[in-house]
C-alpha cells in the first residue's frame, strides 16, 4: 500500500537510531517523512508548514517535546501530533492528551500501532 | 693637626719643665743678684776701708816724705787682687807715689776712694791736710765671682729641674701612664668584641676606680650583648627554619626579605634567588599589582590580614593556593611601608577540598541513581530507544518487502540497524549489572558499623527534609564481615531512602527510623532498619524484592532488588517483616568473620 499526499509527516526524536527507524517505517508504507533532531529546529523549517502530522518524542534536548506541544496548540498550529514516550504513567498521558496530543504511544511501540495513529491523524 | 693629639704626659711634663724653670730661674737670678748688690757694697765699703787705713797709715810717712816707708806701705795692700791703683798725692810736692797694676779699659766700672791724708805734729796740735790718698778698687773680681756664682746656681737649678723632670717622669709613667695604657687597651679590646677583656684593677685610686667602672660596664654590655644574640639566634631559627614562608613586600611589589621556606614556596631554591628574581628587571612580581594594591589597602582598612586565599604562580607557571596572614610595618612618614606576612601552601588541602566536593556529587548522584524513579526512567529510555528503532526497522523491512519491487538496500540497510540497535540494548543491560555490582565486589574485613555510621550524613538532608527522626542502636562489641564497603553502603543507602519514602505521606504519628545492629545466630551480623512508615502488605512480602516490583506510583523498583543482590553476593540475606504497631522493618545478615 502506499499512501500519497502532500501533506509530510515531521518526526521530532532527538535518538538517532530511532529517527532514522521511525523514518524508514513511514517510509515504508509510502508517507514522505521529514526527521528533525530538536523542537527547536522543527519550528525553525520551512517544512513545518507542509506537516501533516507532527510524531514527537517527549523526551528532547533542549526544549523538551510537552512544552513544544503546548506552543504548537497555543500559536493554534491545528498540527495533530503524536507523542512517544518511555513513561507509560497517568499522569505524563493526561498532560499530553490535555495540551492538545491526539495520541499518545509507550516505547517501545508497536509498528502497527504508530501507523495507525498516523493515518488517523492525517485524515482528521 | 699634631697639637691637639700631645699626650697628657707630655702636656704635664712641659708645662712642670716651664713652670719649674721660670721658678727656679726666676728665684736664682734673685739670689743672685741680691749676691751681686750686696758684694758690690761690700766692694766699696772696703775701698773706704782701704782708704781709711791708707789716709792714716800714710801720714807720717808722708809728713816725713819717706817715699820708700810710702811705697812698702802701698805695696803691702797691692798683691789685693781688687785693688787696682793706689796712689798718694801731696799737696805741696804733687804725686807722690802711684802703685797701680797694668789694667785696660774696665768694663766692670772702678769703685774710687780719695781720702785725705791728715797729719798732726802733736796730738794736740791741729790737722793737717797733708795729701790724699786714692784707692781704686776694680769691680770685676766680683763680678767674676758673681758670674761664676750664677753659672752654678743655674747648673744647680738646672739638674735639679731635670732630675725633678726625670723623677716625675717616671712616677708618672708608672702611676698614671701604665695604668691608662692598659685600660686603653682592653677598652679597645671591649669595643673590638671581646667582651670578656676586663682591666687590671691595681690601686684604689681613681684610676683603679675607673677601671673598675669600665669594668662592670664590660659585665653589662656582655650579658645585653649575649640576650639580644640569644633572642636573634631563636628568631632567626624560626625564621630560617620555619615551614611557611615568611616574607616582607613593599607597596611597589619589590620583596625586602624572605626565608627559604617563601623560596622553595614559589620555587627558587634560596632565598637570594628569588628576591633577585622577583625585584629584577623581567620579574612578573609575586603578586599581580591588582593583588598587591588590595593587599595594602585590607591592610590600611583593618590593620590585618587574616586568613586571606590567594592564587600564586610558581616559577615553572604552576599555580599554588596559599593562605595569608599579614600585618603592616610603618614607614617614616607613618603610613604602612611594607607588609610583613606568613604564607601557607593550602593546594592540597584546596585539592582535596575539590576532589570531596567531586566525590561528594558524584555520590549525592550515585545516591539519587541507586534509590529514585531516575534510575528506572533512564534504564527505561536507555532500552526503549534500541527497541522502538528494531521495531520500526523491521516493520519497515516487511513493508518494503511486501512491495511489488522491493527496495532491497534500504531493507539491509534497515536491518543492518537492527543489529546495532540491538548491541546498544544489549549494552545497556551490561551497564546495569556493572552499575549494580560495580566492580567485582572487593571484600574487606568491615565494621558493619561503620558502614551504617558512613551513610548516616549522607541522608542527614534528606531527613531533615522529610522530617525523620533517626536512631542508631548499634551494637558495641560487632564481629567484623568480609565485605565491598561501597556496596553495602549502597544497600544500607537504599533501605533507609525506602523507609523514608515509606513515611512520607505518614502525618498522625512521628516519623521514626531506627537503625540497629547486633549478633545474629551466633556466627553472623544482622543490620536492621526499621521505619514508621506504611508498612507492607504482607502477601507481597517476598514479591518486595523483585526487580519492577513497586507499589510506589512512581519508580521501577530497582533498589531493593540490587541491595538483595549485593547482600546475596556477600553471602548473606536480605528479608523485610512488618512492624507490630506501624511500619516495616528491612534487614540484612551477613555472615561474620572470627
Amino acid at each position: 500500500m502506499s499512501e500519497r499526499g502532500t501533506e509530510i509527516v515531521s518526526v521530532v526524536d532527538d535518538d538517532a537510531s530511532l529517527r532514522r527507524s521511525v523514518r524508514n517505517l513511514l517510509m515504508s508504507v509510502g508517507f514522505q517523512v521529514q526527521a528533525f533532531a530538536s523542537a527547536e529546529e522543527f519550528l525553525e523549517s520551512p517544512q513545518r508548514a507542509n506537516t501533516g502530522c507532527l510524531v514527537l518524542d517527549l523526551r528532547l534536548a533542549g526544549m523538551n517535546g510537552l512544552d513544544l506541544l503546548k506552543h504548537l496548540g497555543a500559536t493554534g498550529s491545528g498540527i495533530p501530533v503524536i507523542i512517544l514516550t518511555a513513561h507509560g504513567d497517568d499522569e505524563v498521558r493526561q498532560r499530553a492528551l490535555q495540551a492538545g496530543a491526539v495520541a499518545l504511544l509507550g516505547k517501545p511501540f508497536r509498528g502497527d500501532a504508530l501507523l495507525d495513529a498516523v493515518r488517523t491523524a492525517l485524515h482528521r | 693637626m699634631k697639637l691637639g693629639h700631645v699626650g697628657l704626659h707630655t702636656k704635664l711634663m712641659l708645662a712642670l719643665a716651664l713652670l719649674v724653670a721660670v721658678v727656679a730661674g726666676g728665684s736664682a737670678h734673685f739670689v743672685v743678684e741680691h749676691e751681686r748688690e750686696r758684694r758690690l757694697h761690700e766692694l766699696e765699703r772696703r775701698t773706704e776701708r782701704i782708704a781709711e787705713v791708707f789716709s792714716r797709715a800714710l801720714a807720717q810717712p808722708l809728713w816725713d816724705m819717706d817715699r820708700k816707708a810710702i811705697d812698702t806701705q802701698l805695696a803691702a795692700r797691692f798683691p789685693d787682687p781688687e785693688v787696682v791703683e793706689v796712689s798718694v798725692t801731696s799737696i805741696d810736692r804733687g804725686p807722690m807715689s802711684i802703685v797701680a797694676g797694668a789694667r785696660g779699659p774696665d768694663p766692670t766700672g772702678e769703685i774710687v776712694r780719695v781720702r785725705p791724708i791728715r797729719y798732726a805734729a802733736s796730738v794736740d796740735a791741729p790737722a793737717l791736710t797733708i795729701g790724699e790718698v786714692r784707692v781704686v778698687l776694680t769691680r770685676a773680681v766680683a763680678e767674676r765671682t758673681i758670674a761664676g756664682a750664677r753659672r752654678a746656681i743655674l747648673a744647680l737649678t738646672a739638674g735639679v729641674v731635670a732630675t725633678l723632670y726625670a723623677a716625675t717622669f717616671v712616677l708618672f709613667k708608672r702611676l698614671v701612664r701604665r695604668p691608662i695604657d692598659r685600660l686603653e687597651e682592653m677598652v679597645d679590646r671591649i669595643a673590638g668584641g671581646d667582651l670578656d677583656a676586663r682591666c687590671p684593677v691595681t690601686s684604689g685610686d681613681e684610676l683603679g676606680r675607673l677601671a673598675g667602672r669600665v669594668n662592670a660596664m664590660a659585665d653589662r654590655l656582655r650579658d645585653s650583648t649575649a640576650r639580644l644574640r640569644e633572642s636573634e639566634r631563636k628568631y632567626r631559627g624560626i625564621f630560617e627554619n620555619a615551614l611557611e614562608g615568611i616574607f616582607q613586600l613593599d607597596r611597589a611589589g619589590r620583596l625586602r626579605d624572605a626565608n627559604p621556606a617563601m623560596a622553595r614556596l614559589v620555587g627558587h631554591v634560596t632565598p637570594s634567588e628569588l628576591i633577585s628574581a622577583i625585584n629584577g628587571p623581567h620579574s612578573v612580581g609575586l603578586f599581580t599589582r591588582t593583588q598587591t594594591d588590595a593587599l595594602f589597602e585590607t591592610l590600611a582598612s583593618k590593620g590585618e590580614i587574616a586568613g586571606v586565599e590567594l592564587e600564586l604562580t610558581r616559577l615553572d607557571g604552576s599555580p599554588i593556593w596559599v593562605q595569608l596572614n599579614a600585618r603592616g610595618v610603618g614607614g617614616p612618614d607613618g603610613e604602612t611601608a611594607c607588609l610583613e606576612g606568613l604564607l601557607t601552601d593550602i593546594t592540597s588541602r584546596k585539592q582535596a577540598e575539590t576532589a570531596l566536593h567531586q566525590t561528594q556529587t558524584e555520590l549525592a548522584h550515585a545516591t539519587r541513581m541507586t534509590t529514585l524513579g531516575e534510575l528506572a526512567a533512564s534504564i527505561a529510555h536507555e532500552i526503549n530507544q534500541p527497541l522502538g528503532a528494531i521495531v520500526a526497522d523491521t516493520t519497515a523491512a516487511i513493508n518494503w518487502l511486501a512491495t511489488d519491487h522491493p527496495d532491497l538496500d534500504s531493507v539491509r540497510e534497515a536491518l543492518a540497524a537492527v543489529v546495532k540497535d540491538g548491541h546498544r540494548a544489549a549494552d545497556v543491560i551490561q551497564r546495569i549489572r556493572d552499575f549494580a555490582r560495580k566492580t567485582d565486589p572487593r571484600k574487606a574485613r568491615l565494621d558493619a558499623n561503620d558502614v551504617v555510621r558512613d551513610v548516616v550524613p549522607l541522608v542527614r538532608t534528606e531527613i531533615l527534609r522529610h522530617g525523620v527522626s533517626l536512631r542508631t542502636e548499634l551494637a558495641a562489641a560487632l564481629p567484623s564481615v568480609m565485605g565491598d564497603r561501597v556496596q553495602l553502603q549502597q544497600v544500607v543507602l537504599n533501605l533507609i531512602v525506602n523507609g523514608i519514602e515509606a513515611m512520607s505521606s505518614v502525618g498522625d504519628r512521628p516519623r521514626e527510623l531506627v537503625i540497629r545492629s547486633r549478633r545474629h545466630e551466633g556466627d553472623q551480623v544482622l543490620v536492621a532498619v526499621q521505619d514508621s512508615g506504611i508498612g507492607i502488605d504482607p502477601t507481597s512480602l517476598d514479591q518486595l524484592f523483585d526487580a519492577f516490583f513497586t507499589t510506589k506510583p512512581s519508580g521501577m523498583g530497582m533498589g531493593l532488588s540490587i541491595a538483595r543482590s549485593i547482600v546475596e553476593s556477600h553471602g548473606g540475606r536480605l528479608w523485610a517483616a512488618p512492624n507490630a504497631d506501624h511500619g516495616a522493618t528491612f534487614q540484612f545478615a551477613l555472615p561474620s568473620v572470627p
